[in-house]
């Protein structure tokens, strides 16, 4: 009753009275921050890997359902973050939300590239491995037709597989955050300005390069995020939810994986600075990359305040595929919260799972 | 017309009526604050994507990337021609060792997806061995009228309403 009263009172005396109770509790929760204690666990959907080849692992979903939909879903990962995004935590999982609306669910998780895998080019996952998951998707499915989910890289990746192989391509492809037109970077392609950034001395130098480095880059973007998120923190401190939900997406922005030196030296070249996927002139492995060949149905979910990869730099990506059945959905928001949070919940994940339903059976 | 506060300021009931008025009248400090800090992001995001953006920004921001490489390949060259003095194998010797284990991994890959192949067509052991698969015969919700539903709202976690 006191409690309720405190909360209510909005005199100064009652705001401040509000406050010295919320301090003493975010005060003891403090330590569990941080000392690192009670740290959720992520990636909990039970899975299992059907196959895997150096670092990169394919996962199944166990089926929540007893009656699934006829064509699975995989999903793509970007080559630079890890894949628990897509699975947080239970109420929190797109994996596990797509499972309960009665799919079947596969993903290409990269994993972190060893120093050896500084030679892996573009082609090694577009032309190598991603034919090979979606070739194991179908011999345990059972189903020749397979849709692509891509985040960010992953949905670009997805975009290259369909346009290398038009005849196998995904019956669906949603790209969520995909980057296609590289003009449209901003402060990224302004660092990367052939000018005055050497990539091959970068690559040369590091071998992969360091996932420090892709953090410090991401967050150069926003030079205050880190603090601001640490002063919203505090402000939230005295509330579970909030700090389970903070800790969880923290763990995910601060948990960056290196960039496949060879990769990355064909990213900046190919499509930073030659913006190559837009002018049709993309080539990986000898194979011509045209989008235009691509009759796969196409999503295009993007995010209007992303500043990663800005909405300048996703919009085109309709303009540039084939098919006749495609549609953008524009989501308020950011890159995460575009698909882990309440702009996910609440729009993302119900459209996908429409949009992927009717085009599933 | 009397205002509600001073009809009220005799009893128990009307030192409340009084207080609310107050209340109203007194701002959400913390809340002041938060939007305050709100904005002040705004702002100041607005000012470092200005400032990053312009060419001595990212002419430095890319020097200093590229100096930290130079100098990581010069500590990798010297701590090479020291470890050749000691007899160890280098930082090199073992990323070799690594990219013979990644082919003998790729081979096996090939090999693996040989065996499979002669799995499926024997297919036996797999089948009986397989665990019950659900049926792939689910169709998408179908309103009466024969639209497709609405996408159905998932149930929003309460952290995520903050």
């Amino acid at each position: 009753m006191v409690q309720d009263t405190a909360a209510t009172d909005r005199s100064l005396t009652g705001q401040f009275r509000r406050e010295a109770r919320l301090t003493v509790e975010r005060s003891r929760r403090s330590f569990d921050v941080v000392l690192g204690r009670s740290e959720p666990d992520v990636g909990l959907t039970p899975k299992t890997t059907i196959y895997s080849r150096g670092t990169m692992r394919l996962y199944r979903y166990t089926p929540m359902v007893d009656e699934v939909y006829r064509v699975p879903v995989l999903f793509v990962m970007s080559l630079i973050s890890k894949p628990y995004i897509l699975d947080l935590v239970p109420g929190q999982s797109l994996v596990e939300y797509l499972l309960k609306q009665g799919f079947d669910v596969y993903m290409v998780d990269w994993g972190v590239p060893r120093p050896e895998d500084h030679v892996l080019r573009l082609e090694d996952y577009v032309l190598d491995r991603m034919p090979r998951c979606v070739e194991e998707v179908r011999r345990v499915s059972k189903v020749d037709d397979v849709s692509f989910l891509g985040y960010c890289m992953g949905g670009l990746f997805g975009l290259l597989y369909a346009s290398a192989f038009p005849e196998s391509a995904p019956k669906n492809l949603a790209c969520v955050a995909t980057p296609v037109d590289f003009t449209g970077m901003g402060l990224l392609r302004a660092w990367a300005d052939p000018r005055w950034f050497d990539v091959d001395r970068v690559v040369d130098g590091f071998g992969n390069i360091p996932a420090e480095f892709v953090r410090s880059s991401l967050e150069a973007l926003r030079p205050l995020d880190r603090l601001l998120s640490y002063i919203r923190l505090w402000d939230n401190l005295w509330d579970p939810e909030y700090v389970r939900n903070w800790r969880v997406r923290y763990r995910w922005v601060m948990d960056q994986i290196p960039f496949p030196g060879e990769a990355y030296r064909q990213f900046i070249k190919e499509l930073m600075w030659g913006n190559k996927l837009m002018s049709g002139e993309l080539m990986l492995g000898g194979r011509w990359l045209d989008p235009q060949r691509i009759t796969s149905s196409v999503l295009n979910a993007v995010a209007e305040h992303d500043h990663m990869v800005p909405y300048a730099a996703t919009r085109p990506l309709l303009s540039l595929v084939g098919t006749e059945d495609k549609q953008e959905l524009v989501v308020k928001g950011g890159h995460v919260s575009l698909i882990a949070g309440l702009n996910a919940v609440l729009r993302l994940w119900p459209t996908l799972n429409q949009w992927l339903a009717v085009r599933s059976v | 017309m009397s205002s509600p506060t001073s009809a009220v300021g005799w009893g128990k009931k009307g030192r409340f009526a009084v207080a609310d008025e107050a209340e109203r009248q007194t701002p959400d400090i913390v809340q002041l604050w938060r939007d305050w800090l709100t904005q002040s992001e705004r702002q100041v995001n607005t000012f470092f994507n200005e400032a990053l953006g312009q060419e001595p920004s990212a002419r430095g921001m890319a020097g200093f990337m590229e100096a930290y490489a130079a100098l990581q390949r010069l500590m990798a060259d010297a701590m090479q021609r020291y470890l050749a003095l000691v007899n160890m194998p280098s930082r090199t010797d073992v990323l070799g060792l690594g990219e013979t284990l990644r082919s003998i991994e790729d081979r096996l890959a090939r090999i693996e997806e040989t065996l499979q192949i002669a799995a499926e067509a024997v297919d036996a052991h797999e089948r009986s061995a397989a665990a019950p698969e659900p049926a792939r015969t689910r169709q998408p919700p179908i309103f009466p009228n024969g639209e497709e539903a609405p996408p159905s709202a998932a149930p929003i976690p309460e952290e995520l309403r903050r």
